[in-house]
């Protein structure tokens, strides 16, 4: 629920970047007569294209990061209800949970690997519904807090793949699942191209791929992955 | 007190001015160095785990074999008590001589005797020598604190018995690296299979090695284990922000994906001491004069010594976008320009090489073809850049005709160390790749 509209937002940001209502005019082609009417919310929010057009000029007029940048255009778009493709939402919501974590000083790295790993469901949780987001290294965990949290039904998402959270991920369980693959004098299964698509998911395709082939099948396992909440 | 290894970015661009109200390319080299923490002089090293790996099959009688036998004593005579050496050789059959030796007088004594009465005999099982030796070290890190060893595999023949296919063993490969065990590999003479070999060192982590002489054996073998001493950080992640709009190709060899506007690039192992070199290309649309375009990197990756994710602060590297006239074609940065263009030949000859050996041909020239406009136009300001598009056009017509023997054992091995930065561990000058064409 928004608690304010396009217009007083508009208004309140030029003002933070010391930007006046003249000069934001002329970067963006408008009247300044017409933008003053939208700051007052007497006109409604303009279309989708003067929007954008709003937002790079502001970007352009102040010091902000990437993701800074990202927010506001976004911002503006949602208040003005040009948000409304299903993609552009979820990737909204994406945006808007990194910007969660970002706020959190949790380092950039991180954050994507908890994009991908994040289920929707669970950002709409958080971002929407207020539901609280702890953030903790995987080395400060206990196993007992995270008993603590199944049992009340937490959900737990681990940023460390791979790591002392997976016990079944040892070398030796590996080497013993394939031990008969070397050791065996049964003839070989077809050539296959594996792509790794979680802790235990794979894609196979047999016979040979182009490069591109095995870089969109890479996207496609990875995004296999965050599917499977990994 | 344990050594701390900090991973740093360094970004140098051939030009940070972009005109504005045009689209334009700029080509970006990164470095990413791994350097000690303030805690060096305390340091000890980690224990070694390391699991030699040797082919016996018949083509290696005679001196290849003594010679691999000469390395393998070597090496256990530089190994410290802490120190751990198994020992797998094949043939049809794999034999497990030792597992986990501690290199004290007796288990030195061991290894001798072992070694020794190593003989050649019947054809070449690869995939299960190289998975025994595996299993050696899994052994160890199950039973000890250790949470990662090497197998270093040398062979002269390409595998015919057990898993052969060079993707499966690549698959194999990968998954162990990522339970922290990493593969080397050493190619002995003009028979081996560089896409076996070189399968399980990508997927493995670790490096691919060409030699020749019995002298080429036991240097490499002893540099090798110099290289695993020098292990720095593992899963290595590069991220890279990019600013909206900007398109970037990334011109070496690495696995890539992106999401939205995150770029994640995996360079496996870093080395101390030695830059990884990361050559990218930028295609930057059209904007305003005054825009600053910036470009957010940072590293993640984990620890040799306590296996957990460590995480670099952000570096930022930006363009900047100014009015088309104040932008000139000549203040490009030579120096960056020629290095871009030396990766990217290396990286286009090691990819064309194995497309080669595939038996892939016509692929292989294809992928010349698809870049000859491209890199042209990137190295059109350097002063040999008519010489660098005739040895582009050169290695297009070589790969495009059946090559084998030793002269592409080299220069695939060479132009991979090129593309990686990795050393050359032969005690003599290999020159380049490109003398092979």
């Amino acid at each position: 629920m928004k608690n304010r509209g396009f217009g007083h937002y508009l208004r309140d940001t030029r003002k933070k970047f010391s930007l006046s209502l003249r000069k934001l005019a002329n970067l963006t082609d408008l009247d300044p007569a017409y933008l003053s009417r939208v700051e007052r919310e007497m006109s409604p929010a303009p279309r989708r294209e003067i929007v954008a057009k709003i937002a790079d000029a502001l970007c352009q007029c102040a010091e902000l990061s990437p993701a800074e940048k990202g927010r506001l255009r976004r911002e503006l778009l949602d208040l003005s209800g040009h948000l409304s493709n299903e993609d552009e939402l979820i990737d909204d919501l994406s945006h808007r949970f990194a910007d969660r974590l970002r706020d959190m000083n949790i380092p950039e790295s991180y954050v994507l690997e908890a994009v991908k790993k994040v289920p929707l469901d669970e950002m709409r949780k958080v971002m929407l519904d207020g539901e609280p987001l702890k953030v903790k290294m995987a080395d400060e965990v206990t196993h007992e807090e995270l008993d603590a949290c199944s049992s009340v039904g937490e959900e737990v998402i681990a940023l460390q793949p791979e790591d002392s959270l997976t016990s079944h991920n040892s070398p030796s369980d590996y080497i013993k699942q394939h031990y008969g693959e070397f050791n065996s004098d049964k003839p070989q299964v077809k050539p296959r191209e594996r792509f790794r698509a979680g802790l235990s998911a794979y894609i196979e395709v047999e016979g040979k791929l182009s490069s591109s082939q095995q870089e969109q099948l890479r996207s496609i396992a990875m995004l296999i992955r965050s599917i499977l909440e990994e | 007190m344990k050594k701390e290894k900090i991973l740093k970015i360094e970004t140098n661009w051939d030009n940070v001015l972009v005109p504005a109200l045009r689209r334009c390319q700029r080509s970006l080299l990164i470095e990413v160095n791994a350097q000690s923490g303030t805690h060096e002089e305390l340091d000890e090293s980690s224990p070694i785990n390391l699991a030699l790996v040797i082919d016996r099959s018949g083509s290696m009688h005679g001196r290849r074999l003594e010679a691999a036998k000469t390395a393998a004593l070597g090496i256990s005579k530089r190994l410290g008590v802490l120190d751990r050496l198994s020992l797998v050789s094949f043939d049809h059959e794999v034999t497990r001589h030792f597992a986990n030796l501690a290199m004290n007088p007796e288990g030195l004594e061991q290894a001798q005797t072992t070694l020794m009465d190593l003989h050649p005999r019947g054809s070449t099982n690869l995939g299960g020598g190289w998975f025994e030796g595996a299993a050696c070290i899994a052994e160890r890190i199950d039973r000890s604190d250790l949470n990662e060893g090497h197998v270093l595999l040398l062979s002269d023949g390409m595998a015919n018995k057990g898993v052969t296919n060079p993707d499966l063993l690549r698959n194999h490969a990968e998954e162990l690296a990522l339970r922290g065990i990493q593969t080397s590999t050493i190619g002995i003479g003009e028979n081996y299979s560089p896409l076996q070999l070189d399968a399980l060192a990508q997927g493995g982590q670790g490096r691919l090695h060409d030699t020749e002489t019995s002298n080429d054996i036991i240097d490499v073998v002893l540099g090798e284990l110099g290289e695993i001493r020098k292990k720095a950080a593992q899963d290595v992640q590069l991220i890279v922000k990019i600013p909206e709009g900007v398109k970037l190709e990334i011109l070496t060899e690495v696995p890539v994906s992106q999401i939205g506007d995150l770029l994640q690039i995996s360079l496996g192992t870093v080395l101390e001491g030695r830059k990884r070199p990361i050559a990218i290309l930028a295609e930057i649309p059209s904007y305003a004069g005054g825009e600053i375009l910036p470009f957010e990197m940072s590293l993640t990756w984990r620890d040799v010594e306590s296996g957990k994710k460590c995480c670099s602060d952000p570096l930022q590297s930006k363009l900047m976008v100014v009015p088309s006239a104040e932008v000139f074609e000549e203040d490009r940065d030579i120096g960056v320009v020629g290095q871009i263009a030396d990766l990217w030949e290396a990286t286009l000859a090691y990819r064309a090489m194995l497309f080669n050996e595939r038996g892939n041909l016509e692929g292989a020239s294809n992928l010349y073809q698809e870049i000859l406009f491209k890199f042209s136009k990137l190295v059109s300001i350097l002063p040999d850049s008519n010489f660098r598009i005739q040895r582009l056009e050169r290695a297009q017509s070589k790969v495009a005709r059946h090559w084998s023997g030793r002269s592409k054992r080299e220069a695939l091995a060479i132009s991979k160390k090129q593309m990686l930065n990795e050393l050359d561990l032969r005690k003599r000058d290999m020159g380049k790749w490109h003398d092979r064409l």
